[in-house]
């Protein structure tokens, strides 16, 4: 193993373990111990120093990562819990509070983590891009339910109106949470804003579950009724899902 | 600058002298000799101490550091370089005092039984 490669494996697990500030100072102090190793020595590397993992290992403080890492699986429970209830056997035609409780909880846990503060550093590329696909995603779904919602597909038979934006839904609910957990895993071993993505994915896993629920409930054949009882609802927690996005953005 | 707080080991509860204490004894003796950067400890006391790897040894110089018992600053060595060297504080001298007790228990004890 090269120094870089250790170098980079070595800050990969540091991050994780340690957090951003703490595995900034350390990952300085190994970038100058490995700097000032003669080449020859490149292949005893791991012999001397011990694998980037296990060296991380040694540097972390038992009570703070074990904070982190409840932190952390409390976060996925919460983006998970709104796609078990979709994709599970629990599915009711009534919004339940364990919703909306995993939904607040995982949103401030995600601002406690990573809110903004510290060095400002270039916002990473692909996390923008990400953002956009997500956005030009969720577009889509809302255009597809839409067109059902005003019947403006006249071809398509009646009793295929339901699959359809169920499908559509999960569908959008399963790549939002598959992309939260990517951004909450690259928001503490990359950079902190990554975690924009699992508020966003949050946020869209509740709103598409709400609007299952939503549709699964007696007037749902009455759109303009549907959005009266709920809208509101909708537009609180996707406002607050916005902000959040943004402020962890910022 | 160090950041205070408690240190621990086996010497501060009052058990045995572990090989951590003898490390942690062996890094503050360089640093009551001169200030010294992080790569020229690290290779010193893995040679004294060739089956320790250096992430260990480093290990107990940061939690030296967090303990208040040695600072950091930006130095630069004779041939040209900056480098983030380490003072020893007020409270790492009293811990290699500490330290050094034990040992000089330790080796008494020893040395009691025959074992030199």
């Amino acid at each position: 193993m090269d120094k870089q490669t250790y170098l980079k494996r070595f800050s990969r697990a540091a991050r994780w373990r340690l957090g951003h500030r703490e595995a900034a100072e350390v990952v300085a102090d190994y970038t100058e111990l490995l700097e000032q190793r003669p080449p020859e020595q490149d292949n005893t590397l791991v012999e001397d120093l011990g694998k980037p993992q296990a060296a991380a290992r040694l540097l972390t403080e038992e009570k703070s990562y074990r904070r982190w890492l409840w932190s952390f699986w409390a976060m996925i429970v919460c983006l998970l819990l709104p796609e078990l209830i979709l994709t599970g056997p629990y599915l009711s035609a009534q919004p339940r509070p364990i919703e909306y409780g995993a939904f607040f909880l995982g949103v401030t846990l995600a601002l406690f983590w990573f809110h903004p503060g510290g060095e400002k550093t270039k916002r990473p590329r692909a996390l923008l891009w990400i953002l956009v696909a997500m956005a030009v995603m969720l577009v889509a779904a809302a255009v597809v339910l839409a067109c059902l919602f005003t019947g403006a597909w006249e071809n398509l038979p009646l009793e295929r109106y339901g699959p359809t934006a169920f499908y559509t839904l999960s569908l959008a609910s399963t790549v939002a949470v598959a992309a939260g957990i990517f951004g909450m895993i690259r928001a503490r071993t990359d950079d902190r804003r990554w975690a924009a993505l699992y508020v966003l994915g949050l946020t869209t896993a509740l709103l598409s579950l709400q609007i299952i629920t939503a549709l699964m409930s007696l007037y749902a054949a009455d759109f303009q009724y549907l959005l009266q009882q709920e809208g509101l609802r909708w537009a609180v927690v996707g406002g607050i899902g916005l902000v959040g996005t943004g402020v962890v953005l910022c | 600058m160090g950041r205070g707080g408690r240190h621990r080991s086996g010497g501060d509860r009052g058990g045995p002298m572990l090989k951590k204490d003898l490390i942690e004894l062996c890094l503050l003796q360089l640093l009551t000799v001169e200030d010294q950067y992080g790569y020229v400890i690290l290779s010193q006391i893995h040679r004294s101490f060739p089956g320790t790897q250096e992430s260990a040894v480093y290990a107990l110089l940061r939690g030296l550091y967090k303990a208040g018992c040695t600072e950091q600053y930006e130095g630069r060595t004779s041939d040209g370089p900056t480098r983030k060297y380490y003072r020893i504080t007020a409270a790492g001298r009293a811990r290699h005092g500490q330290l050094l007790e034990e040992w000089r228990c330790l080796r008494d004890g020893l040395t009691a039984l025959g074992i030199e």
